[in-house]
């Protein structure tokens, strides 16, 4: 490659004198050489030219679109910022209207009065849950396994009359202040209907306040049961015999279920005794808990007037001579109780 | 021209614009400009933009148009700016105008012209602008795949018009002597590149 003309690159720079300038473009049109390789250069810096403004073209059309963009969002943020003023002071001017007090139009608009709470999403606690009536009819059996971890609001006891057997039980006494008992037809199956042995007899409920004893004799409490016994016709449940609740259990025979660590007030404020028979004969004691309400359910034990006594704070049942039972404190099933031998007890009763 | 129109309304409007940009105003601007402040076209755009685009949209233009013919102003202003023997004696709004209507009168002759040439075929020759655009191109492209500094120096020089001093400092070169000759050296490697592209039969037969 040869060097360049000095004159092209002086012509370009614009460092020629005009009589230099003269000279170089005569020269121009009798040189070829010379007017080939000034075409070459002309061409050259006219690109270097057009580089340039199109670069800066395109600096200014990038940074005017980005100073449009901002200013559009400037707008938006402008836009939603006086549509929250302008409501904020709608409401503000509104309740302010309605109290005439600074306080409550300070308070509506923070959300500080009581109408606001309940908007207040973040500061609602978990209700309790409530307890849910027993809607299904009663079961003894499965009364027995809630038992264990459930306390009802409602105290049912499923009942139902078989047509096949019309004689019915009356008891002495009129219930007056046990729960609702209501009586429901029950959903038998067939093969519980055909099973004798699965059927029970309520004979008889009885409230009955305890009588506290201390000492050498009976208190001058309540000697006697405050209520008698409720009016129960003859009524064969279709639960499952005592058996059953055995079997499902861990219950041993005469020795407390391994509850969990619930414990039952030894003080409740009711007491309710119930004498049920089954077919099969096998004598057991439910101790449960509802409320404040507690439930001794005697099975197969034979007790016209059941007795309830505190000694010591703790709880025995009276079932007639030398049929003296110790109520544990806690909801369990007893299979086969034993009385009491304690013979202080039995005599501090007896007197 | 007929319809290119300018009534009495934007007559009204373009005096109490120029009034209300000052004289001060333009010559801070040019001042700025010299300096090699690109920010403040930014700035013009926005201030001519309005104008620019009722004037072209009056007389069938496009948006397109209005950006591009602004963007072309500014980049005369630009080159202008930097001449020593400029002079704004107007205001800058009023001289920014006259460039896009000059612009704009051009492109519409422009147009005219190749109108008539597909009305009226003529015998198959390719345009010299056309092709000189294609040849740009290619200097643009080569331009680019030199070096960051010889790239700079010669646009700083041919398109931007700076001084060898300006360049030397932008460029942390020691002196404007050695400015020059790092010109003078990148030029004649990118004619050398130019060459090999197009051979010397070829290019200078055309």
């Amino acid at each position: 490659m040869n060097d360049i003309d000095p004159r092209i690159l002086r012509f370009f720079d614009h460092e020629l004198s005009e009589k230099e300038v003269r000279d170089f473009l005569s020269e121009l049109e009798s040189n070829d050489d010379l007017r080939n390789e000034f075409q070459l250069y002309s061409l050259i810096i006219e690109g270097i030219k057009s580089e340039g403004a199109e670069e800066l073209k395109e600096y200014i059309k990038t940074r005017v679109e980005a100073e449009t963009t901002e200013t559009k969002t400037n707008i938006w943020l402008y836009a939603a910022a006086s549509a929250a003023i302008l409501i904020v002071g709608y409401f503000a001017i509104f309740k302010y209207l309605e109290t005439g007090s600074l306080k409550a139009t300070k308070d509506y608009i923070t959300l500080n009065d009581e109408k606001a709470n309940k908007f207040k999403f973040w500061n609602k606690q978990k209700e309790p849950a409530k307890l849910q009536k027993i809607t299904k009819p009663y079961s003894t059996y499965e009364d027995s396994l809630r038992m264990l971890g459930e306390e009802g609001e409602l105290y049912a006891v499923e009942e139902s009359i078989d047509d096949n057997n019309g004689s019915n039980y009356i008891a002495d006494d009129v219930e007056r202040n046990v729960p609702n008992v209501q009586p429901a037809e029950t959903e038998s199956t067939e093969a519980e209907k055909s099973s004798q042995s699965n059927k029970e007899i309520l004979l008889a409920q009885q409230s009955v306040v305890p009588i506290q004893l201390s000492g050498l004799g009976k208190s001058a409490m309540n000697p006697a049961p405050s209520a008698g016994i409720e009016y129960k016709t003859k009524m064969k449940s279709a639960a499952p015999s005592i058996k059953k609740m055995e079997a499902a259990s861990d219950t041993i025979s005469n020795k407390p279920t391994e509850l969990a660590s619930r414990t039952l007030p030894l003080k409740s404020s009711r007491y309710l005794v119930s004498i049920f028979e089954t077919y099969s004969r096998e004598e057991a004691l439910i101790i449960r808990k509802d409320g404040n309400l507690m439930h001794v359910m005697v099975y197969n034990m034979a007790a016209n007037n059941p007795l309830l006594y505190i000694i010591n704070d703790e709880l025995y049942l009276e079932l007639g001579l030398d049929k003296i039972y110790k109520i544990p404190s806690i909801p369990q099933k007893i299979i086969n109780p034993k009385p009491i031998s304690d013979k202080k007890i039995i005599k501090l009763i007896k007197n | 021209m007929q319809w290119i129109s300018f009534t009495i309304f934007d007559k009204i409007v373009f005096i109490f614009r120029e009034m209300s940009l000052g004289a001060n105003n333009a010559t801070d601007y040019i001042q700025g400009l010299r300096l090699g402040d690109r920010e403040l076209l930014v700035t013009i755009y926005k201030e001519n933009e309005a104008m620019i685009r009722k004037y072209i949209i009056e007389n069938n233009g496009s948006e397109e148009d209005v950006q591009d013919l602004l963007q072309d102003a500014l980049v005369v202003v630009w080159q202008n700016a930097r001449k020593a023997d400029f002079v704004l004696t107007s205001k800058l709004s009023t001289y920014i105008f006259s460039i896009v209507k000059n612009l704009w009168l051009k492109q519409l002759d422009k147009n005219k012209r190749l109108t008539d040439e597909k009305a009226i075929p003529q015998n198959k020759t390719i345009p010299q602008e056309e092709h000189s655009d294609m040849d740009l191109s290619i200097v643009r492209s080569y331009l680019n795949e030199m070096g960051e500094t010889c790239r700079q120096v010669l646009l700083m020089f041919y398109f931007d018009g700076f001084d060898m001093d300006t360049i030397a400092k932008a460029n942390h070169f020691a002196n404007s002597n050695v400015a020059k000759a790092k010109k003078h050296q990148c030029l004649k490697e990118l004619s050398n590149m130019v060459k090999l592209k197009f051979s010397s039969t070829d290019f200078f037969n055309r």
